[in-house]
């Protein structure tokens, strides 16, 4: 405890809370541009650091990294764009409400929660690390495939109601992840014989174009501006206090984001859309489940706490292997060698050097400093009253470039325009696209982990359930998707009559 | 009418586009040919100049291109710009350099044997042949295998005697890469067979030894070394020519058999066709860049340096080349095995 | 059943029709692929398959298709109160396509004349169209967030737009 105390002064003395002060703000300003993420905002930053102290130059990139998926909660609530694919699911509810001309509350909301998440995060990256490190590499082939199995039961779950058009969105979804090399036998599949889709289809640019530009589309249709001509009412307050009456929102979604962020592949891409899922499955009645997607405060909360969680557990495997789980830890642990530093378990021990109890003063300040920048939102807000003549061709423009910067090839905008079209056709005809994307992200990790699997068992299926920890989770997995449909006694008669239900419903009306 | 009068303005401005950029692209073109043609003193470099790296931000060669950058852009006097195309392991970005104006100011990281091996046995890359040479940077690295700290292997002969009891796990990277190599040479000399663990990445496989879902992995030196520091994993042989330094209570793998063994190498190339004087100016920055105090401190401890400038980075791969044929039959056959 | 065919909610047979083909040509092509790689694909694109014909089993059936609405609670984009079923014409002849056409026109120009004239252009275009009336600003904003934005990507962040050419 003395050493933690000692590292906060020594932050302040040392003077190393402004790069924490310029990280988060810079960070949180990359962030909210659509399609650029925390790997974007390192890899820029990471050769500005290269003559600043290690201290110095690691507490500007964890803060960079905070402020980052921080930020990408702005464009999501304000223009339904995703900021960064850590924030898709912010979309669903914090657009509703701004359209609603609540934005101001659902931006409270986002950054209060991104707060709280920071700072679970960290208290786990803090005295958990060395432990959640370890726990990555024993994390096999096996397991990994049940984990995965898991999520979708949760997608399956989430998709009641409409079971059959959330199926359909699954496979059509995985058959998008199966396109470009396969990893287990490098043989191209469905690439059309170009170099472009040798890596699978760019998640950045099918992202922004299935949730963004298919948006874009609906409005410039539409004609209205984003709060419907309503004047943006409210302010962030009610939103921050949100957070504090839904404790349980908030531990399960850091729950959620933790898993998401030791499992390596997933980060924070997944994290927020299973912590919505999670959330929606909880409600307790039909009504409050629908209330999700139209702007329920929970929906906002549940992605904004995950996400943040996730990008700090992300980078405990780093910190304690060495290995990093994903991209944006990969260029932090890079920049972390050439400075010399060894991670391991030597560098959580504080006794020898207060360089890790600094850095995490320094990355929780990141939040603390973005909190002043609630009160900037309520004009910020103020975006979703501007008429669509005026926003949408920027905004357009906008998502072409984020689209562009992920790999820079002109490809990348061609595919932002096909899903974008897709997403478009697929919405109008009510077929959920959430079950698309996360789909989309899993099913490369599905089957390569279940290639891989069978090849330690020689082909043999028997393994998923022989190795207890599997066996458990697909346990769970067979529970969670029984109990989501178990209510609909006979699920497929029972559908029938909700159809002819509410049918005559809008007959009536 | 409206509608008619602003499409009527589109077009106009759209015609003004057509027209300006059809001057602009004429201007550059014969500011070339002069200088090309009086072989005076070119003006080169007067613009940012773009190192494109074909893998992504935070990989090996991209340390190397980033720890450089500041240094380079020191002594050429204009703004370098990293920039990381990613794609098909690296030949998104080699086809895009291949067909980039070929005037010094775009220049390919070329990370070998993996690119020469990709050309040859894959055919899905550029003639790297045809490229210009600049600068060979880092060198004298390789790969080893590396096995958990408690595992059953101390030495080559514990995986041979137990490769011949069961089928071991390898956690391989799919497709082709330098580890490749080191897996062909393995099964060669050994005659052992392996069950592949294909992994996306060098350090999933890495993160799989680790866990123990796999035997062994065969990957860069350079990201096992702090791995071996922290004790997570152990190197029970390594791929370099000769024998390194900090690896003396490694057995080499080349002084069990015969000697054989390849290094890794990052360096830079410019799109074929880039005039020589632009390659000189450029191999001379370099040569002052390659030897600032500052740089070299900094390369202390994240890689090793190999300078090699125009000519002589050019015979080097070239050589590749010819040992690449000279073992065609055992890289084929480690690329059929599953 | 003919009648029926056009009652039914077309949009969602359209796309049922066009998710099936998909389904149809990935068995087809996985077939060629190596065991390991065509494994899954074939399986998923097989149960897709199942589960297309199911639905358009039941929208033929059910007597209430004609009426479908089935959308509404997972709408992520949030933005449909509106019916889905709805004409093709509707769906297609609207604003939102003459988006789609501008972008599709902004992407292939781009390679040619630069970010910043394509931008310019597709700004005070869309402005136009969607009923922008100050012509004068339309054009000034289109110009200045044309140049900030190339300021931001190209300088800033040095990420590679197709260069401004004068």
């Amino acid at each position: 405890m003395q050493d933690w105390l000692t590292a906060l002064a020594d932050l302040f003395v040392g003077n190393f809370w402004i790069w924490a002060v310029i990280g988060a703000w810079s960070g949180f300003i990359i962030g909210s541009i659509p399609g650029l993420g925390p790997v974007f905002a390192l890899a820029l930053a990471i050769p500005l650091t290269f003559g600043m102290e290690p201290l110095s130059a690691m507490i500007l990139l964890g803060s960079i990294y905070c402020g980052t998926v921080t930020g990408g909660s702005v464009s999501s609530v304000l223009l339904n764009i995703p900021g960064t694919t850590g924030s898709i699911a912010t979309c669903w509810d914090g657009f509703s409400l701004a359209k609603q001309g609540r934005a101001a509350e659902a931006l409270g909301a986002g950054i209060m929660s991104s707060t709280l998440g920071t700072f679970i995060g960290l208290i786990c990256l803090a005295f958990l690390g060395p432990l959640l490190g370890r726990l990555v590499a024993y994390i096999g082939p096996v397991e990994y495939f049940s984990l995965i199995i898991l999520a979708f039961a949760f997608v399956a779950a989430a998709s009641k109601g409409e079971a059959i058009k959330g199926f359909i969105m699954g496979g059509v979804g995985l058959l998008f992840a199966f396109v470009g090399m396969d990893v287990i036998t490098a043989y191209e599949r469905f690439t059309f014989g170009s170099l472009f889709l040798m890596d699978g289809v760019p998640f950045g640019p099918a992202v922004i174009g299935i949730f963004a530009f298919s948006q874009l589309i609906n409005s410039a249709i539409k004609g209205q501006s984003i709060s419907h001509g309503e004047k943006v009412t409210g302010n962030v307050l009610p939103g921050v206090i949100a957070v504090f009456k839904h404790p349980i929102t908030v531990v399960k979604a850091w729950i959620v984001g933790i898993i998401a962020g030791v499992m390596p592949g997933l980060g924070i891409n997944i994290g927020n859309i299973m912590a919505y899922m999670l959330e929606k499955n909880a409600s307790k009645t039909q009504e409050e489940k629908d209330s999700f997607g139209k702007g329920n405060i929970r929906g906002i909360i549940a992605p904004e706490v995950a996400n943040n969680a996730t990008a700090y557990a992300n980078l405990s495997s780093s910190f304690a292997l060495g290995i990093p789980s994903g991209s944006s830890d990969a260029i932090l642990l890079g920049g972390l060698i050439l400075w010399g530093l060894t991670p391991g378990k030597a560098f959580f021990d504080t006794s020898q050097s207060l360089f890790f109890p600094t850095l995490v003063w320094g990355m929780a300040l990141a939040p603390l400093i973005l909190l002043p920048g609630l009160f900037i939102i309520k004009y910020l807000a103020k975006i979703t009253e501007i008429k669509p003549y005026t926003l949408l061709p920027l905004v357009t423009v906008i998502s072409i470039l984020g689209s562009l910067s992920s790999r820079g090839h002109i490809f990348d905008i061609w595919v932002m325009i096909v899903f974008g079209f897709i997403g478009y056709i697929l919405d109008r005809g009510g077929f959920p696209l959430s079950t698309l994307v996360i789909s989309l992200v899993l099913g490369t990790l599905l089957e390569t982990n279940m290639s891989r699997a069978l090849r330690i068992s020689d082909g043999s299926w028997a393994i998923f359930v022989q190795k207890p920890v599997s066996l458990i989770v697909l346990i769970i997995s067979l529970i969670i998707v029984l109990g989501a449909f178990v209510d609909l006694k006979t699920p497929l008669v029972n559908f029938f009559n909700r159809f002819k239900f509410m049918s005559k419903l809008k007959i009536g009306k | 009418m409206k509608r008619l009068l602003s499409l009527s303005v589109i077009m106009l401005l759209l015609l003004t586009a057509i027209f300006a950029a059809g001057c602009g692209t004429k201007e550059p073109a014969a500011d070339d040919k002069a200088a090309g043609d009086k072989k005076t003193e070119i003006a080169y470099p007067e613009k940012p100049v773009k190192i494109i790296v074909g893998r992504k931000a935070g990989g090996s060669s991209d340390i190397v291109m980033r720890t450089l950058q500041p240094y380079l852009q020191k002594y050429l006097g204009v703004p370098v710009v990293i920039e990381n195309v990613t794609g098909a392991g690296g030949m998104v970005a080699a086809k895009q350099v291949q067909n980039a104006p070929a005037d010094g100011y775009t220049l390919l990281t070329m990370v070998n044997p993996t690119e020469v091996l990709t050309e040859i046995f894959l055919g899905n890359a550029p003639p790297f042949k045809e490229f210009a040479y600049v600068y060979n940077v880092a060198g004298k690295e390789s790969n080893g295998i590396a096995v958990r700290p408690d595992s059953e292997f101390n030495t080559i002969d514990d995986l041979i005697k137990a490769g011949k009891e069961r089928k071991l796990l390898y956690a391989a990277v799919t497709g082709l890469s330098n580890s490749t190599l080191g897996y062909a040479m393995l099964a060669d000399k050994t005659g052992l067979e392996f069950t592949h663990i294909p992994y996306s990445s060098g350090t999933e496989a890495t993160m799989a030894v680790v866990g123990g879902h796999a035997d062994i992995t065969i990957a860069s030196l350079m990201s096992l070394r702090p791995l071996v520091e922290s004790g997570e994993v152990r190197l029970l042989t390594y791929f370099a020519e000769e024998p390194m330094e900090d690896m003396k209570d490694v057995e080499r793998f080349g002084d069990k058999y015969d000697g054989v063994g390849y290094s890794s190498s990052v360096g830079l190339i410019a799109p074929p066709g880039t005039p020589d004087e632009v390659v000189a100016v450029l191999v001379e920055a370099m040569d002052k860049a390659i030897q600032d105090p500052e740089f070299l401190e900094k390369a202390k401890t994240a890689f090793a340096i190999d300078p090699k400038g125009g000519e002589d980075y050019k015979n080097y791969v070239f050589g590749l080349y010819d040992y690449a044929e000279e073992i065609r039959p055992v890289i084929e056959s480690a690329l059929a095995t599953k | 059943m003919v009648r029926r065919l056009w009652q039914t909610d077309k949009l969602s047979l359209a796309i049922l029709i066009a998710v099936s083909i998909m389904c149809i040509y990935a068995i087809v092509e996985a077939g060629t692929f190596p065991v390991e790689a065509g494994r899954l694909p074939r399986v998923i694109a097989a149960v897709t398959l199942v589960f297309c014909v199911l639905m358009l089993g039941k929208m033929f059936l059910s007597p209430a298709a004609e009426n479908d609405d089935a959308a509404g609670d997972n709408n992520v984009c949030g933005d449909n109160e509106e019916d889905s079923n709805i004409s093709l014409k509707d769906l297609f002849i609207n604003k939102g396509s003459a988006l789609l056409l501008g972008v599709v026109v902004f992407t292939l120009l781009m390679e040619y004349i630069g970010f910043i004239i394509t931008s310019v252009l597709f700004m005070v275009a869309m402005g136009l169209y969607l009923g922008q009336k100050k012509k004068v600003f339309n054009l000034v904003y289109a110009i200045v967030c044309s140049l900030l934005l190339y300021w931001i990507f190209a300088d800033l962040f040095s990420i590679p737009l197709p260069e401004i050419i004068f």
